[in-house]
């Protein structure tokens, strides 16, 4: 089936299979591996993009629910050469180790900060509740989020 | 070298960062290769039972599926995946396929198909009929005689000993003696990477695999054991590390990849899901551990006697070296003149045991550290000054012939902690009474740094300066995610005042690196790879410094080397770019700048740790919140204090789903529960305590710099602290981990 | 690979229409949460689709003729962040904060949750606790209005018939001096499974201090949450005392005996159930003494 959606800005068009997640979409058709499959039930993060604004697991929507929306990948954070600022603080706190989670994790973060730009670390904490990574014991990531938030 | 520290001590990002936020980096998984197939693994659903019947022709006609294989048309070839170099004596019995399933798990099938839908459909229509066969689950049935066979002999796979002193004699005269039992169940590793692999066949007949791996040699070698080809016709390339942990140290997928592109003529990647990955890769070894100490009235440990029964799961791989490696570290932490261990490995119808940060470290010292609280409990004494009367003390020896302890700082690791924790007034505060209840607890953990006492510990680095005044160094490294790249170019930027980004640092690769002889393995990376990276750039350096002073027309003790660039000092205008000096090295003596070092470890000290917790448990819902965490770490010298930073706090992540939460739980008919993270939780956010680490930097003769290990020391003492402090809180002994609620209701109610 | 078609009904009319052709193998999709684990895993490769994520009158919360309607598309991160639910069903709101993750949030709705019938889901002690009734629609085009517990027939499967919808949920509006709250107990803070939930519902005379109604709903204890009379009779025109909630307790625990004796999980939650009745009681009443608002 034809499937219509904005992707990081940009509308297109593809053919999918009724059965497909988002996920596959985004990682075998359209090229965009950043979302990851950790765990294909929900419960990891891995996957996470944002859509209409709110950040969701790729791999628990099927495709076709995608229809006329918008949807934001990592891949788009970086802009014109220029990271976002929340890549930025995630490098510079070492929220970075294995960087498996990180596409997922900063797509939360992202998504978090797009409608509280002023989290508290509750909220933080909240917003990547569903985000698990096994390297930094989330400490760095938080610190991350927390830099970024006290910068503005 | 009184200088002061340019790059090494400083928190720099892990080299490859900014393709990971960016979400460029390629993992394995996400790597496609035209004309790529996909394989799809079948596992059995059977505990226990023999292959009477398989039947792949509906799957074998599904469009777009290539092939199907199963025990009847793969090799046969017994191997065993923990065997990381030749010459190691290990018992093989895995196979890539078999034909006689030992656990839920187990691989039975794979089929290959155009895309991953489709093979994963096809899978589902391979129909396998089992004899199915009495199911072994207990550990403690496996050691009796008249238990059933797993692979015909007897269960009991190890049975080893170690002893000082006459044990046997003290406990007869001691003023007290304790006696628990701890019991340690299996933990996945849980790297958000699952298992995956790639691997593509060129005209040749050279199979090239792409894997997330810890040893590449390692994995050449079982490729080539398994499918009986030489190991020139194998190439393994290190690839991008989702995690590993230890989880991704034995090759699981890689030789049933290369002979499944070999098959083929095409590549294909073999990917694992998460519940694949659970059942079917490889554990923490569950563990019964008996100890018993006999104690004087004011606190001397007198002698210790420690029987650890270490259940393997289906299939031998490290069973064996695992119960050694934790026997060993029981004679490592406190001062014991009489002391004995006997540890037993068995197999049992359950997910097979493998590496998994610490090696053994976090059972031993679960076992022994629950324990040293309850001994001090029976004594009157406070924990602490108990283990501080105990402890190993700087350079003393390993009563059972092991290495020498080195700089050995334990002491000062419980010193720095209690001061820091406010142990003694977080201790002795009055209990509060009512639903919430607040414990302290403490441990100490000692581990190695790599393999030097036991087995070959050596690693080949070529070191190489470029025209353009950069460093290019060849080695078998692995980074796993923990910066071992940036921490080895930090080595070696020191050395050579050069800044870290003019340093490349390839991984691990059989067919350009010089040969590594144990990968990512027994913490050996920074102390024994990093030394060689240190020692190699010196020696460069010398050789580099000779030939200036040759083209200086000088001394060599007159030659200047600083800020990347080299001059005399006599004459000031002679200075040259590191690039002008390589260049004009060339010209005069038709010489290139670089050198190939081989360096085998001539130490293995120990390295400790003293964990401090505060936690809070509610007795009526059993629900235990891990409130403040403190690590102190005799690190030697922090390379990177960021880092070492990241791995303690990752590593009391894993301590606190350990103590708490974690297990991959199997019923007595071998079914396994938490085989999803749905229902096997690791700590996430919400629950993860603040966690403040302190550093002992005191030195170590033979690391680079003073640096001794981390990554996998600091995961060990954070679960028995843990239980320690929900005892203390509860006035229990709980001694079965994980600590979950219901344990912690039952413990309440039988008080 | 198999056949698989969707179906993408953008209002009521078109979904009556979808249901009229509906099949052994056709599949009602949501937020998509439960139903993309459901077919992966039951490897379902064929059948068809309904998707109702694009009905649009399926996506509102209003208050109209005292019952707050919810349609069946609202996502639990509406519920939480919505002012009437806020206001006059906390029990509901606190149940939706506990469902899954942010994300899970984000896509699940209300209306799926209660179709997927697990003993353990949240919204369902919640809304059952506060007295919701379920509208839904059939393959006819006629409107059904049904007791939630009619709905739910549990273990995972509801009582819906093949080629009927859940399009709404009411939840009657509670007068003055009406509370709820809602607890759970699973083994992580967030993103865990419930081994226990459980709402209560008060009506509360701030005047005689004496609790006048009262509902309490419990999940996780049997194939679906239930509303346990025993327990809400120890509360019934009693006034809130240390005594009152050691009663409270000992009813629920009696309540758990009789629903899992012998089971594993029973030593446990025949205890843990006092700390999840404390947390709801110490909730409701607490938030009384500082004079409401939450």
């Amino acid at each position: 089936m034809q499937l219509q959606f904005t992707i990081n800005g940009e509308q297109i068009t593809v053919d999918v299979n009724p059965r497909a997640r988002l996920l596959d979409i985004l990682r075998d058709k359209l090229g965009l591996t950043g979302a990851k499959e950790g765990c294909g039930e929900g419960e990891c993060g891995a996957c996470t993009i944002i859509m209409d604004g709110l950040a969701v697991n790729s791999c628990l929507i099927f495709a076709h629910q995608a229809r006329g929306k918008e949807i934001i990948t990592i891949e788009s954070l970086e802009k014109d050469g220029e990271l976002d600022q929340l890549q930025k603080a995630f490098i510079d706190s070492g929220a970075v180790q294995c960087g498996y989670c990180t596409p997922g994790m900063l797509m939360s973060c992202k998504a978090l900060l797009m409608r509280n730009p002023k989290p508290t670390e509750t909220e933080i904490r909240t917003a990547i509740e569903g985000n698990l990574c096994r390297c930094t014991g989330y400490i760095k990531i938080v610190n991350a989020v927390n830099s970024v938030v006290t910068n503005k | 070298m009184n200088k002061e520290l340019k790059y090494v001590g400083k928190s720099i990002p892990i080299h490859d960062a900014k393709e990971k936020v960016t979400g460029k980096i390629k993992y394995v998984g996400d790597i496609r290769l035209a004309g790529m197939l996909y394989g799809k693994l079948l596992l059995s659903d059977v505990p226990h039972g023999k292959i009477i019947k398989i039947d792949t022709s509906k799957a074998e006609v599904l469009p777009g599926v290539v092939k199907v294989y199963t025990h009847l048309n793969t090799p046969a070839t017994l191997y065993n995946s923990h065997k990381w170099t030749s010459g190691l004596k290990v018992v093989k019995d895995e196979r890539m396929f078999t034909d006689h399933v030992r656990f839920v798990g187990d691989r039975v099938a794979v089929v290959v198909a155009k895309d991953r839908a489709t093979a994963e459909e096809a899978v589902g229509l391979i129909e396998v009929e089992y004899e199915k066969l009495p199911v072994l689950v207990d550990p403690q049935e496996a050691l009796k005689e008249t238990s059933i066979k797993i692979h015909g002999g007897s269960n009991i796979i190890s049975n080893r000993e170690f002893k000082c002193g006459n044990p046997e004699d003290i406990f007869q005269s001691a003023d007290f003696v304790v006696e628990d039992c701890v019991q340690t169940q299996k933990i996945h590793h849980a790297a958000m990477e699952t298992h995956v692999c790639l691997a593509s066949t060129e005209a040749n007949g050279l199979i090239t695999i792409w894997t997330p791996c810890q040893v590449v040699y390692q994995v050449q070698l079982i490729t080539s054991e398994a499918l009986q080809i030489p190991l020139s016709k194998i190439r393994v390339i290190k690839a991008s590390m989702g995690g590993s942990f230890g989880g991704k140290g034995q090759p699981i997928l890689e030789p049933i990849c290369a002979f499944l592109s070999k098959e083929t003529g095409a590549p294909v990647k073999l990917l694992m899901d998460r519940t694949e990955s659970i059942i079917g890769t490889r554990t923490r070894n569950a563990t019964i551990g008996k100890v018993k100490t006999a104690v004087s009235r004011d606190g001397e440990i007198l002698a210790r006697d420690i029987d650890v029964l270490v259940d393997a799961g289906a299939y031998f791989t490290n069973g064996e070296a695992v119960t050694i490696a934790l026997g060993k570290k029981a004679f490592r932490l406190y001062r014991i003149n009489h002391q004995s261990y006997q540890g037993k490995a068995v197999y049992t119808n359950s997910p097979i045991g493998g590496a998994c940060r610490g090696y053994g470290s976090p059972q031993i010292h679960a076992i022994t550290e629950i324990h040293m609280d309850n001994v001090a409990r029976k004594i009157g004494m406070d924990p602490v000054e108990f283990r501080l009367k105990n402890l190993i003390h700087p350079f003393d020896d390993d009563l059972i012939g092991g290495p020498n302890l080195g700089n050995a700082r334990a002491i000062d690791c419980v010193e720095k902690g209690k001061e820091a924790f406010g142990w003694k007034k977080r201790f002795n505060s009055p209990k509060q009474l009512g639903r919430y209840v607040r414990g302290v607890g403490m441990a100490c953990g000692v581990h190695g740094n790599g393999y030097y006492g036991a087995y070959q510990d050596f690693i080949t680095m070529d070191l190489r300066m470029t025209e353009d005044g950069e460093l290019f160094l060849k080695s078998g490294i692995h980074d796993l995610g923990c910066g071992t790249v940036t921490t080895i170019k930090q080595i070696v930027a020191e050395v050579w005042d050069i800044n870290v980004d003019k340093i490349t640092a390839l991984e691990g690769d059989t067919l350009v690196s010089p040969y590594d002889s144990a990968g990512t393995q027994a913490s050996r990376v920074t102390f024994v790879c990093g030394e060689c990276a240190r020692i190699t750039a010196e020696l460069l350096k010398e050789k580099f410094l000779n030939y200036a002073a040759e083209i200086f027309n000088t001394h060599v003790e007159n030659v200047e080397i600083e800020n990347e660039k080299i001059w005399c000092k006599d004459d000031v205008n002679k200075q040259y770019s590191y690039s002008k000096m390589v260049l004009e090295i060339r010209k005069r003596f038709k010489d290139d700048s670089s050198l190939k070092y081989t360096y085998a470890a001539k130490a293995n000290p120990a390295v400790y740790t003293a964990n401090f917790v505060e936690v809070e448990v509610d007795t009526l819902t059993g629900l235990t919140k891990v409130l403040d965490v403190l690590a102190v770490h005799d690190i030697g010298k922090a390379i990177n204090p960021g880092f070492v930073e990241g791995q303690v706090q990752g590593s009391i992540q894993m301590g606190i789903g350990f103590a708490l939460t974690e297990e991959i739980m199997i019923d007595q008919q071998g079914k396994i529960k938490g085989d999803a993270f749905s229902k096997y939780h690791i700590i996430n956010a919400p629950d993860m305590p603040p966690v403040k680490v302190v550093l002992v930097e005191e030195g170590e003769e033979h690391g680079p710099f003073g640096a001794k290990s981390v990554g996998e020391v600091a995961t060990i003492a954070i679960a028995p602290a843990i239980v320690n402090a929900i005892n203390h809180a509860l006035d229990v002994n709980i001694t079965s981990l994980p600590v979950t609620p219901e344990k912690i209701v039952e413990a309440l109610n039988n008080k | 690979m198999g056949n698989f078609h969707i179906k993408t009904p953008n209002n009521i009319e078109e979904l009556v229409s979808c249901l009229k052709e509906v099949e052994d193998k056709t599949y009602l999709l949501s937020g998509g949460t439960d139903l993309v684990i459901k077919l992966r895993k039951n490897k379902i490769y064929t059948g068809t689709m309904i998707d109702l994520s694009g009905v649009k009158e399926m996506k509102y919360i209003k208050v109209e003729n005292d019952i707050i309607q919810i349609g069946a598309n609202i996502t639990f991160s509406e519920i939480i962040e919505n002012k009437y639910i806020s206001q006059h069903c906390t029990c509901l709101k606190e149940a939706a904060q506990r469902v899954g993750s942010t994300q899970i949030r984000n896509m699940a709705t209300i209306g799926g949750n209660i179709s997927n019938a697990a003993p353990c889901a949240d919204s369902i002690t919640a809304l059952m606790a506060l007295g919701a009734k379920i509208k839904g629609i059939n393959s006819n085009g006629e409107v059904w209005v049904r007791e939630l517990d009619e709905v739910v027939l549990g273990a995972e499967k509801n009582k819906l018939a093949p080629d009927e919808v859940i399009t709404e949920i009411n939840v009657p509006l509670l007068g003055g001096g009406y509370k709820s709250s809602f607890g759970k107990i699973g083994s992580r803070t967030a993103v865990t499974i419930a081994k226990l939930n459980m709402a209560v519902v008060i009506k509360y005379n701030e005047i005689d201090g004496v609790i006048e109604d009262v509902t309490v709903a419990l999940g996780a204890l049997a194939p679906k949450a239930f509303i346990s009379n025993t327990v809400g009779k120890v509360l019934l025109s009693e006034k809130p005392s240390n005594e009152l909630l050691v009663n409270f307790k000992n009813a629920l625990i009696q309540e758990v005996d009789i629903a899992i004796k012998g089971r594993a999980s029973h030593p446990y939650k025949r205890i843990a159930i006092t700390g999840l009745a404390e947390d709801v009681y110490n909730c409701l009443f607490k938030v009384m003494e500082i004079g409401g608002g939450n």
